[in-house]
């Protein structure tokens, strides 16, 4: 009998052998089970993929996604293709959040703590909502706490704490109140205006991560794709101290030293308005306000000698975005979080007066405030300031009531404002949250919260694209969870309004009745339907005005001042530069394996939490890769494994945020270090703001040494040419000619040398190397 | 040069002392695996078909099924409360398996769907169909799924589509292989193809080993690509 | 251009290196889209993390002149794959479509491929997936979960290439440019990721190819890659002139 090999092996397969691997690891029995559903809706098709349209809500930006359903499970997180901000683009966290969804350890019922510190046991929803309502009205003062909400969610927040004559306030541990307020104070615009990146010639950026994690990264990345695609290919300047992702992305890197960047902004105005790089009447809009002698402390030398910048950089930046327009100046995260914030983002988003970029293509449009049934279309966190008031209230026990959701605020707000005291002298600490965190470990009361993919709701991104978006958000998944909005309004017995799905849907009648936007239909029911499918309604027609001015403060003596390190004891002082986490962002997808392990852009660490140091200082300092350092500030003390990379200034070290919780889930609990918790008490001088970059820290090698948990050195590294990882073409250089001159820089160095080592760039400086 | 050879000779002995038992060791464990692959080559050979992963395997579901009552065009074993003979329904395939002609799954129909007919049809005595209204939540119970036991199925690196092989089968009803009691045309014919007659079988088993052979023989006789990508990824 | 394709379609996708930033989006996304196991601390510290396609990071000179370039790396889909001929059991081959399969269900962990693969773009599964059961919801189920032992790489989304052209084929056309979407190049918010037919001369890609910044990883090796590069463009880069080493060299 003949056989053919795979006569062979499916014989094989039938054989005892086979039966008995097989039995041995037989199926598990829930592998052969086929559920059927009780009633199955009308629009799943078994087997079949479903994209719903909704909102990744409670995350900044307002990003429009869909999300694939099948079997009634998520599958997977996309941009919206049809939703003006996303266009059917996503970041690296669009997919963590099914992870939240799914999360093993999420908190499944209302937990009660019968006294201050006893343990939390979980309760039936009807006493959580009796303890809940119980707790409203003993007549107290009540604070209401939330991540910066707009739509909807925002609306009931803000109704429900009047409702019952409490107060709501936004929390968000990377405060961007100073980037409102500019906003406010040069355009004269509540929200955010739009940024039309796409079709600049030029851009320079201050300190804002804006291609990870600022404000609206989608949306920009968009933008910068199409900013890089011209024909005459963008410009791309960034001031920062510290090579962030975005920096990573610029022509030009201009490592200021921190708090210098409103006098950078205001020494490359000064090379403007002296060399009449721009127009007569671009230069008297800029000096309409200002007094006369203005500009007089901002000549090129002192510029250069206060910001450590060489002349020569920050003529070229002045020469470029003046040459290249429309140029786009904008500014945010670390320029903001100092003494001066306030200052430095004047001076910054000024620089758009003097460039003429106000209301044209390619530069600063007008972005509209919400028209939409009065939601609050922007909003950001509490000052610093706002918040020790609110804090001594609670310590003072004149606040019986205080309500958290959406923000883990034991984790977010800094050692010295002593949060855990505060809240053991509020009688009910009520917390909405989908883990044990911080903040839960306070509370007297847990609400399960549900994610944005179970629950209704919008959002109206900010920044808008230029034209006024409403997000809707809709559960895509069954689940029996429930959400803060619908909770607050079922605990206030519908005096604000039944459901937020019936709020929306009014809402959604309301826009029918203005006959525009982007859905059109015969009747309010298609109507909804067709929001819902798209995801949300838009009206792409908005003509609104901008129009800037750049005063001066009023505030008087604008100097960066910093934390002391005097009585912090042994060990090298360091500038501390926190910054927005890529995967994990504050720590709201901390619990989620998936933002765990996806690799920082920069220094590709994981699970960790790391401290970027300059490589030549840390040589310098003795302070190898791995290193567990010491980081000591007047707040507190944290532990990071170094990181040296030839991308920081020295002087500064820079630790992400996100890591340091508690709890939150077994793959976050007691991993990394917070470094909210170790920032000084240094507020911006004119809004209150915490100047979170303004910490001074000291440095001590703890003598232990840990590997980093990195993806670099996971792959070898695959040259081009020998010394060439990545090939780099001048203006005008194709890649054919590039490719041969590298080859003629590496022969000629093999001949002349005989050890072949430099090309283009030093093989020593590759991080990915073999293990 | 005497205690020379006699330190030779106990060398030599120590040799055998390890080599012994080595050797045995080794001729044993050369005739266990030669005896294990001989026996699995006549288990092979003889041995088949012996149910491994799915072959000729049925399962007592939850709920007693007779797939005959409602798909057969027959007159039936069964006998209906009253005691007269019942003929089958005659039902198609795609009554109950709604998406097998679009989608890839062939769908187990929802317990909604089946409660549509048996709100009213069938005895209000019949134990097997209180269970069924339990679960459609029809009497006083909470609607629940039902978890019924699969019995067709394939390991996880295979992607089998339904939809694709329904759609040939019906434009090339000479392709059909094991039809039905006949039937070669409509969603009947088509799926015996590898389901067998199910029409008959009052509980479902499988009877097609559904190997990866069968699939590449029929795949090669259709002209459908061999390519492997094409189901398994 | 080698034409010598069977198949109709020549899958292949051009990435622009000057247009990533580096973000990771396409990293997470492909994680999700192709159920790639959680990568533990455990994994990444003894360097065995599996990232189908990853965002390479590399430092050119030093501060304050330093400059950092990303590159995303997956597989290449070389037509003339080194990884192919090296595997005893016919695992991974190259297909009608341009495409370099790996079949699971073959595969019995030789690992000759990932050595033979100039990229290290091919991964081993060292331990068996493990998610918590409740993460098995949002597992894709049109991709196979792989087991211990045996190796993995990007598949340029098979699945979503399969189920594109069921789409088509049930609504009787043809495929339409851009309607095949591999993960990455869906999520890649500034578009460096571009996929579709190298074969259809009025396809995105087939145009983007033909653009002079083009070029293929180390070309040396003749791979005949179907991911086309486009290189980076540094307005600072000084162009040096490379006459005079001409005739140095024999």
């Amino acid at each position: 009998m003949k056989l053919n090999r795979r006569e062979f092996l499916s014989l094989a397969g039938k054989s005892a052998a086979g039966a008995v691997i097989f039995a041995a690891c037989g199926l598990p029995e829930k592998e052969l089970i086929v559920q059927s559903p009780v009633e199955m809706p009308e629009d799943l098709v078994k087997g079949e993929d479903q994209w719903y349209a909704t909102t990744m809500g409670d995350f900044p930006g307002g990003d429009g996604i869909i999300v694939r359903i099948m079997e009634g499970r998520a599958k997977k997180i996309e941009g919206n293709p049809d939703h003006p901000i996303t266009q059917g683009k996503s970041n690296a966290r669009y997919d963590s959040a099914l992870q939240m969804l799914y999360h093993p350890d999420r908190i499944r019922e209302p937990l009660s703590r019968y006294s201050k510190g006893g343990n939390l046991n979980g309760i039936s929803w009807t006493r959580a909502i009796k303890e809940f309502k119980d707790a409203l009205n003993t007549g107290g003062n009540m604070t209401l706490v939330t991540n910066p909400l707009r739509g909807h969610p925002g609306s009931i927040a803000s109704k429900f704490a009047s409702h019952y004559g409490g107060v709501h306030i936004n929390f968000d541990p990377i405060e961007q109140g100073i980037l409102h307020k500019t906003v406010e104070n040069i355009f004269d615009q509540k929200s955010l205006p739009h940024l039309d990146i796409g079709n600049a010639k030029s851009i320079m950026s201050f300190g804002a991560d804006w291609l990870s994690t600022w404000v609206s990264p989608v949306q920009y990345s968009r933008f910068y794709g199409s900013f890089r695609s011209q024909s005459d290919r963008g410009y791309f300047i960034h001031v920062d101290p510290r090579m962030s992702m975005t920096a990573a992305n610029a022509d030009l890197w201009l490592p200021v030293k921190p708090s210098y960047e409103g006098d950078l902004a205001l020494g490359i105005a000064r090379i403007i308005v002296e060399e009449k790089l721009t127009s007569e009447i671009n230069i008297e809009a800029y000096k309409k306000y200002l007094s006369p002698g203005f500009l007089n402390g901002y000549q090129l030398r002192d510029v250069s000698h206060r910001t450590g910048l060489p002349e020569e950089k920050i003529k070229k930046a002045a020469h470029i975005i003046s040459e290249k327009t429309p140029a786009i100046v904008f500014g945010g995260g670390s320029t903001e979080a100092h003494t001066n914030g306030s200052f430095n983002l004047r001076a910054v988003y000024g620089l758009n007066i003097l460039l003429g970029s106000v209301g044209v293509t390619g530069g600063v449009l007008p972005n509209p405030s919400s028209e939409i049934d009065d939601l609050p279309a922007s909003s950001s966190g509490a000052s610093m300031k706002e918040w020790e008031e609110e804090l001594s209230h609670w310590r003072a026990g004149n606040v019986d009531t205080v309500i958290i959701r959406g923000v883990d605020l034991a984790h977010g707000l800094p050692n010295f404002l002593g949060i855990a005291e505060a809240l053991n002298n509020v009688k009910n600490v009520i917390v909405f949250s989908t883990f044990e965190d911080d903040t839960t470990e306070l509370a007297d009361l847990v609400l399960p919260d549900s994610t944005f993919l179970e629950s209704w709701g919008t959002d109206i991104p900010e920044p808008a694209p230029g034209y006024l978006v409403l997000s809707v958000q809709q559960p895509v998944v069954v689940s029996n969870s429930r959400g803060f909005a619908d909770v607050l309004l079922e605990v206030s017995e519908e005096a604000i309004g039944s459901t937020q799905e019936n709020m929306i849907t009014s809402t959604i009648t309301t826009l029918q009745k203005t006959g525009t936007g982007s859905v059109k239909a015969s009747n309010s029911r298609l109507y909804k339907k067709g929001i819902q499918q798209r995801g949300g309604w838009w009206n792409t027609n908005y003509s609104g005005n901008i129009s800037g001015s750049y005063r001066e403060s009023s505030k008087t003596g604008e100097i960066s001042t910093f934390s002391k390190t005097n009585s912090l004891g042994e060990g090298t002082e360091f500038h501390l530069i926190p910054f927005v986490s890529n995967s994990l962002l504050n720590g709201q997808l901390a619990p989620t394996p998936w933002a765990q392990q996806n690799p920082d852009p920069m220094s590709t660490v994981a699970w960790v939490t790391w401290a970027e140091l300059n490589k030549s200082e840390a040589d310098e300092l003795n302070i190898d890769e791995g290193d567990i350092l010491l980081i000591k500030s007047t707040s507190g003390e944290i532990e990071a494994l170094a990181y040296p990379h030839p991308g920081v200034q020295p002087g500064t070290i820079c630790i992400p945020t996100g890591q340091g919780n508690s709890k939150k889930g077994r793959y976050a609990e007691n991993r990394g270090s917070n470094v909210f918790a170790i920032l000084a008490d240094k507020k911006d001088s004119e809004t209150g703001a915490l100047a979170w970059a303004a910490t001074k820290v000291v440095v001590q090698r703890s003598g232990r040494n840990k590997k980093v948990a990195k993806f670099e050195g996971t792959v070898e590294a695959r040259p081009i040419e020998p010394g060439v990882p990545v090939l780099v073409l001048g203006s005008g250089e194709t890649a054919d000619e590039a490719i041969t001159a590298n080859h003629h820089i590496y022969q000629n160095q093999f001949l002349n040398n005989s050890h072949a080592d430099t090309g283009v760039s030093h093989k020593d400086d590759e991080t990915k190397t073999d293990h | 040069m005497q205690p020379k050879l006699e330190k030779k000779k106990n060398t030599s002995n120590n040799w055998l002392k390890i080599l012994i038992p080595v050797l045995a060791i080794g001729g044993l464990s050369v005739f266990a695996v030669l005896g294990a692959f001989v026996a699995f080559i006549i288990t092979a050979w003889w041995g088949q078909p012996i149910p491994v992963m799915g072959f000729e395997q049925t399962f007592e579901q939850p709920i007693h099924f007779p797939h005959t009552v409602h798909a057969s065009v027959k007159e039936l074993d069964h006998v209906s409360t009253d005691g007269t003979p019942m003929t089958g329904l005659g039902m198609d395939c795609t009554f109950c398996h709604r998406t097998v002609t679009t989608q890839p799954n062939a769908g187990v129909p929802s317990v909604g769907l089946c409660t549509t007919c048996h709100k009213v049809i069938g005895s209000k005595d019949s134990t097997e169909l209180t269970k069924l209204r339990e679960s459609g939540g029809l009497l006083d119970a909470a609607s629940s799924p039902i978890n019924w036991k699969r019995v067709h199925r394939l390991p996880d690196h295979v992607r089998f589509v339904h939809e694709s092989h329904i759609t040939y089968l019906m434009q090339n009803p000479n392709k059909i292989k094991n039809s039905s009691s006949g039937v070669t045309e409509g969603a009947a014919g088509v799926c015996s193809t590898c389901h067998g007659d199910v029409a008959s079988m009052e509980q479902v088993k499988q009877v097609e080993a559904l190997k990866m052979g069968q699939c590449v023989d029929c795949h090669r006789d259709n002209g459908a690509p061999t390519d492997c990508v094409v189901c398994h990824h | 251009m080698t034409t010598n394709k069977t198949g109709k379609q020549n899958w292949g996708m051009v990435v622009d290196v000057d247009k990533c930033t580096g973000c990771q989006a396409c990293v997470l996304a492909c994680q999700s889209e192709n159920n790639v196991p959680i990568n533990t601390q455990e994994r990444f510290e003894r360097g065995r993390a599996i990232s189908w396609i990853r965002v390479e990071r590399y430092w050119e000179g030093n501060y304050p002149d330093v400059k950092a370039r990303f590159i995303p790396i997956m597989c290449q889909h070389c037509e003339n794959a080194p990884c192919e001929p090296v595997c005893p059991v016919y695992a991974t081959y190259h297909n009608s479509e341009g495409l370099n399969v790996q079949v699971y269900n073959r595969c019995v962990g030789t690992r000759y491929c990932a050595n033979g693969c100039p990229f290290t773009v091919r991964f081993f599964n060292y331990w068996e997936p493990v998610w918590p059961e409740s993460f098995r919801n949002h597992l894709n189920p049109d991709v196979t979960v792989r087991s211990r032992g045996i190796m993995e790489k990007c598949s340029f989304c098979v699945q979503r290439i399969r189920r594109g052209v069921r789409t088509a084929k049930k609504e009787n056309r043809d495929l339409i440019d851009g309607e095949i979407q591999t993960a990455c190049s869906q999520a890649c918010p500034t578009s460096a990721l571009v996929f579709g037919d190298l074969n259809d001369n009025n396809s995105a890609v087939s145009k983007m190819k033909h653009d002079e910044r083009t070029y293929k990883l180390l070309p040396h090796l003749n791979l005949d890659q179907n991911v086309v590069y486009l290189a980076k463009v540094d307005p600072e880069k000084k162009i040096e002139s490379h006459s005079v080493e001409s005739g140095s060299h024999d």
